[in-house]
């Protein structure tokens, strides 16, 4: 009796009736639900914002996902941002020609924990003097902190960031806020620089005022009026406020402060692309190389079957690390080297078997009586054989594939732009993740490679079953 | 062009031996699967080729259908000479020569349903027309008795039982319109009682489309009941051709009548005693014994003459060839 | 007393599509020194039945049933471990279709054949070597096969080492399934013999299945016809031969092409019933040129001395 007789038809059916099979395809068209969505989630001018990093200047650093307090009475600091329409404006001349502006933005803050940073923002325009202004802190308890005194330095389009946070010719935040703080009741620190404004300035009045570790949040309502004294009139200013919180999105913040969901997400299409593709082409040509070889014989097949030894040996991963090192690689670069590897492999041996066996069967016989030419006898009636045993393989290819180009990217050594799980993993470890406790930066990636993966293996298992009678469940 | 006797192929001392690995500085070695052998067959009738396995037949019958270049001699079909002609100039004769193979079970592609089966070779011989494709092979299934055709054209090999499988491969032998089939063994494989009608098949197709038949066996028996003539082969030769009466009444080759007396026919007879058989194997066909092929095994060979000098295929009697040097 | 006596043997596989009734309430009783020949066509149940009693099951068994009296006592009470140590190759042994190609290619001859031996009794290598010698000989092969290994021969050998090898332990009882198919006339002429004489010289009894009603005439004193599971004939050579009664025994008979006869062979219309769902009453109906109304209950083997399993024995038609 011939060998187990499975079109491709009845492989793919059969493998979806197993178990392995059913959670591979679900998984895999879970994947692929997300690939769809995406272009309305995070369009593809949103990725390419990735490379720059000016594109994330809003969002906090390293920041939590956001649904982590959930389930805790204790709700993590959000980002606030008072756009430059968000604030009050008051103008008035005075009768030295002087124009006085004012500028006064309101916010809640209603959380149980400080923020990682603040930010002010200043949009100026002067005619001849820069502008000069004063920025007050109200606190809920109704305390007033001048946290800023100075000029504006810049003027439109550019925008001026007031230094709030660190020692700046223009402004000494830590000493001012300690001042006020201690004069409120604070216990002192031992050095200026163990001073954090932006936590100072929300805790609510005590001894640990000036002690991040210890200090407590005054929920409330807080503002920020900006004075600014302008020499002409047609001078102008606008403010913007930004409150960073210490979670963010769905996904959380890398260290620079790029939504990890963006880049997670976007590590589907990539990944599966990355694979598909170098699975497909590979698979193609290993099998038409290994029937080749196998159907004609002599010197040829002795070529390619020495060919294939010498490549499955080869590792390609420190050949492309190599590479990454002394050039810059896009993606497409690395697919094709990867590509460039895998003209021959195990695929190929496993085709040149079956079409060893297939060339002796006697309907191959029967078509050369009929006049088939070799040429249709090894692409219509032999490789089609083949094909089902392939499946697995061709299964189980896509996650070394995928695997490979993580590796790559998690050395940094991959498409220096795209936002591929191994590059996310990458920065992760390079900034101190895992040190930091910022575990949503690795766990997510991760989740990705392994859940495509798994996807694909059991994909892989379950068609290896169907073709394999040995795994077969009686 | 047929021969004027109806010859539609001659072999003339065909020979077809196969290389085998040669060592460094050794002589070159062969398997004389087809050693000399002349044979002719005219239009519309069957020749059996009978002989036990091994003994080249196999090869024979794809030398003939020039699956495989002949290493010598001489192969005539419809008086052009067909031995050396290179494979593209050969498509004439694969429309009008067909095989049966021999293994129901894996003569058949498993990936095609059967209308693609039937299909293929009008497909190979660009039959361009779909609809007459498909008419042709509605015409097939009937003329093999499988009906309704239309439940039958779109099953897969492994749904059908050995006998139709057969019936498939008989179709698509005849779905071309050939003048001669091939059949290798083409029931060795199935039950008794689907044999009888797989030849009877045969036999009808061959009086409706006046069809020749080569049909090579080991078995004398439904030899005897689908050929004219039959042609003994042992060791790459042919021993003995006749025709089928004249051969059963009177086997002139020694082997001839030893194959005879070795099957049996169901008698409850037979039990009680020993069944006359020739001791040994058939020689292997890489080095087969010097002289007749057959002397170290036959009953009446003459040392000094059978074991030197080959024995040539003589006219005994009307239309009776045999090769031995001691038939009278 | 019969040295085998088979009643009600059953066995059933378990598959998806329900349970294949490929051995289905056998029974017949066999002699010491006789040779029963079991013939039918391919699915006929043939091969499960030498299985079945040989208690080599696959592990799709959904039923399994019946009695097997060796010598009197009925093994299929056997627990596994009985059954092998005493019943299997010591009281009955097997050639399997195709046993010749399934010789281990790395041992030589007279090990395998001298291996039951080791394990069964615990011989030692020496007696293991001399009974494998005799064992050789007695199928008429030279001592020096021993020593080689399976490649290096020929078909006919081959299948002798196969029948040593099953004589070893020295049985009373032998099944055969099909241990010439594969060999040529001549081959299967000498192998014929040596059975015949093994028979007579060691009052052998055969249980010699088969599809060829020809070959099986070289050996059996008693045929049993069988068809969708079942024995539907019974009787002596003789009987069968000469006047079987079953029409199916007939259009086998019929079937046969003779080489010495003038009959001309017909062949049996439709194919064997699915065993899964097989035709209610009389399993051949549906094939029977001779089917009449009666038929659509199962008919008893036994008619007084004559065994067919058919209704026109009741009238004395057959």
């Amino acid at each position: 009796m011939a060998t187990p007789i499975v079109g491709t038809r009845a492989a793919v059916r059969d493998a979806l009736r197993t178990k392995s099979g059913l959670f591979g395809f679900g998984m895999l068209a879970f994947i692929i639900a997300t690939v769809i969505v995406i272009p309305f989630i995070a369009p593809y001018d949103v990725v390419r914002a990735w490379a720059d990093v000016a594109a994330w200047t809003d969002n906090p650093r390293n920041a939590a996902p956001d649904w982590i307090d959930a389930f805790d009475d204790r709700k993590q600091s959000r980002n606030i941002i008072l756009d430059w329409n968000d604030f009050n404006k008051g103008e008035s001349n005075t009768s030295q020609n002087l124009k006085i502006i004012i500028l006064q933005g309101r916010w809640e803050f209603p959380y149980h924990t400080f923020p990682s940073n603040y930010r002010l923002q200043i949009r100026a325009t002067w005619a001849s003097t820069p502008i000069q202004i004063a920025v007050d802190w109200r606190r809920p308890d109704d305390e007033t902190v001048r946290i800023f005194e100075g000029l504006v330095t810049r003027q439109a389009p550019e925008i001026d960031v007031l230094p709030l946070t660190a020692d700046d010719p223009r402004n000494d935040p830590q000493d001012r806020v300690r001042d006020w703080a201690v004069s409120v009741g604070a216990d002192d620190v031992d050095s200026l620089r163990d001073v954090r404004p932006y936590v100072t300035l929300y805790a609510a009045q005590g001894g640990q005022m000036l002690d991040p570790n210890r200090a407590s949040v005054l929920r409330g309502r807080y503002s920020l009026t900006i004075t600014a004294i302008a020499r002409n009139l047609t001078d102008t200013l606008e403010a913007r406020f930004t409150s960073f919180g210490q979670v963010y999105g769905l996904a959380g913040t890398d260290h620079l402060g790029r939504d990890l969901f963006v880049g997670i997400i976007w590590g589907a299409p990539v990944a599966l692309a990355f694979g598909t593709a170098a699975v497909f082409i590979t698979v193609l040509s290993q099998v038409i190389l290994g029937a080749l070889g196998a159907y004609y014989g002599r010197r040829f097949d002795e070529v390619i079957q020495r060919a294939t030894d010498f490549f499955i040996i080869i590792p390609v991963l420190p050949i492309l690390i190599l590479i990454g090192q002394l050039y810059e690689v896009t993606i497409v670069i690395i697919l094709t080297i990867v590509i460039l590897f895998n003209i021959v492999g195990g695929t190929t041996k496993v085709v040149r078997s079956i079409t060893l066996q297939v060339r002796e069967e006697l309907y191959v016989e029967a078509a050369r009586s009929y006049g088939a030419s070799r040429r249709r006898i090894l692409f219509r009636y032999i490789i089609p054989r083949t094909m089902p045993y392939t499946f697995a393989l061709l299964s189980l290819s896509v996650p070394s594939f995928i695997f490979l180009e993580a590796s790559l990217s998690f050395l940094g050594l991959g498409d220096p732009v795209l936002p591929t799980w191994g590059a996310i993993m990458g920065d992760a470890s390079r900034n101190g993740a895992l040190y930091n406790g910022l575990w949503w930066w690795i766990a997510f990636p991760a989740s990705g490679i392994v859940f495509t993966t798994v996807a694909f293996a059991f994909l892989g298992y379950a068609f290896d079953k169907v073709l394999n009678p040995r795994l077969r469940e009686e | 062009m047929t021969e004027d006797d109806g010859t539609i192929l001659r072999l003339e001392n065909l020979q077809t031996w196969f290389s085998i690995g040669r060592r460094l500085f050794a002589k070159p070695v062969f398997v004389r699967a087809v050693d000399r052998v002349t044979l002719n067959v005219r239009q519309g009738e069957t020749l059996a080729i009978v002989g036990e396995s091994g003994c080249g037949k196999t090869t024979l019958g794809r030398t003939i259908l020039r699956l495989i270049e002949p290493t010598g001699g001489r192969l005539t079909y419809d008086g052009r000479d067909i031995t050396h002609l290179p494979e593209e100039e050969l498509d004439w004769l694969r429309k009008k020569a067909q095989m049966i193979p021999q293994d129901p079970y894996s003569s058949l592609n498993p990936g095609f349903p059967v209308s693609r089966i039937l299909e293929e070779p009008l497909l190979v011989h660009r039959v361009a027309d779909a609809a007459a494709r498909s008419e042709l092979v509605h015409r097939a299934l009937l003329d093999v008795r499988l009906e309704p055709t239309d439940q039958f054209a779109p099953k897969y090999p492994h749904m059908l039982s050995g006998g139709q499988r057969q019936r498939i491969a008989v179709a698509r032998a005849i779905i071309l319109n050939p003048e001669l089939i091939v059949a290798d063994e083409p029931v060795s494989m199935l039950d008794a009682s689907v044999r009888i009608a797989i030849l009877k098949l045969l036999t009808e197709l061959q009086k409706k489309y006046r069809i020749a038949f080569i049909y090579v066996t080991h078995d004398l028996a439904t030899a005897k009941y689908f050929s004219d003539r039959i042609a003994i082969m042992y060791a790459g030769r042919v021993v003995e051709v006749a025709p089928v009466a004249e051969l059963l009444r009177e086997p002139l080759h020694p082997y001839t009548r030893a194959l005879m007396e070795a099957l049996p026919d169901p008698d409850p007879d037979n039990r009680a005693r020993e069944r006359p058989a020739l001791p040994g194997e058939p020689p292997s066909l890489v080095s087969p014994p010097p002289g007749c092929h057959f002397h170290p095994r036959c009953p009446v060979a003459k040392a000094g003459w059978c074991d030197v000098e080959e024995p040539e295929l003589r006219e005994m009697r009307r239309d009776h060839f045999v090769s031995c040097h001691l038939a009278a | 007393m019969a040295l085998l006596d088979v009643k009600e043997l059953s066995l059933y596989y378990r598959t998806s599509r329900g349970p294949v009734k490929a051995v289905d309430g056998i029974s017949f009783e066999l002699g010491e020194g006789e040779t029963l020949a079991v013939v039918g066509e391919s699915g006929c149940g043939k091969t499960s039945m030498a299985s079945a009693i040989l208690r080599v099951l696959p592990r799709n068994v959904h039923r399994y049933t019946g009695e097997v009296r060796l010598g009197g006592t009925n093994v299929m009470e056997y627990s596994n471990e009985e059954f092998r140590t005493k019943v299997r190759w010591r009281g009955i042994s097997m050639v399997f279709q195709g046993a010749m190609n399934s010789l281990n290619p790395v041992m030589k001859v007279g090990y395998q054949v001298g291996e039951p031996l080791l394990v069964h009794l615990d011989a030692s290598r020496d007696e293991m070597d001399e009974q494998a010698r005799q064992a050789l000989r007695s199928v008429r092969l030279p001592e020096y096969i021993a020593d080689r290994y399976p490649h290096e021969l020929s078909g006919g050998m081959k299948q002798r080492v196969v029948i040593a090898m099953a004589l070893i332990m020295k049985p009373k009882l032998v099944i055969l399934d099909e241990p010439t198919s594969a060999l040529d006339v001549m081959t299967q002429a000498n192998i014929i013999n040596v059975l015949k004489r093994l028979k007579r010289e060691a009052r052998l009894s055969y249980v010699f299945i088969t599809h060829d009603l020809a070959l099986a005439s070289e050996l059996a004193d008693r045929v049993a016809i069988m068809y969708a599971g079942k024995i539907v004939e019974i009787g002596t050579a003789e009987q069968v031969y000469r006047d079987a009664k079953h029409p199916y025994t007939r259009l086998l008979l019929s079937s046969v092409p003779l080489l010495r006869g003038i009959r001309t062979p017909e062949s049996i219309p439709g194919t064997p019933p699915d065993l899964i769902n097989p035709p209610k009453g009389c399993r051949f109906r549906p094939r029977c040129p001779q089917a009449f109304e009666r038929c659509t209950e199962e008919p008893p083997l036994a008619w007084g001395d004559r065994l067919a399993a058919c209704w026109l024995m009741e009238g004395g038609a057959a």
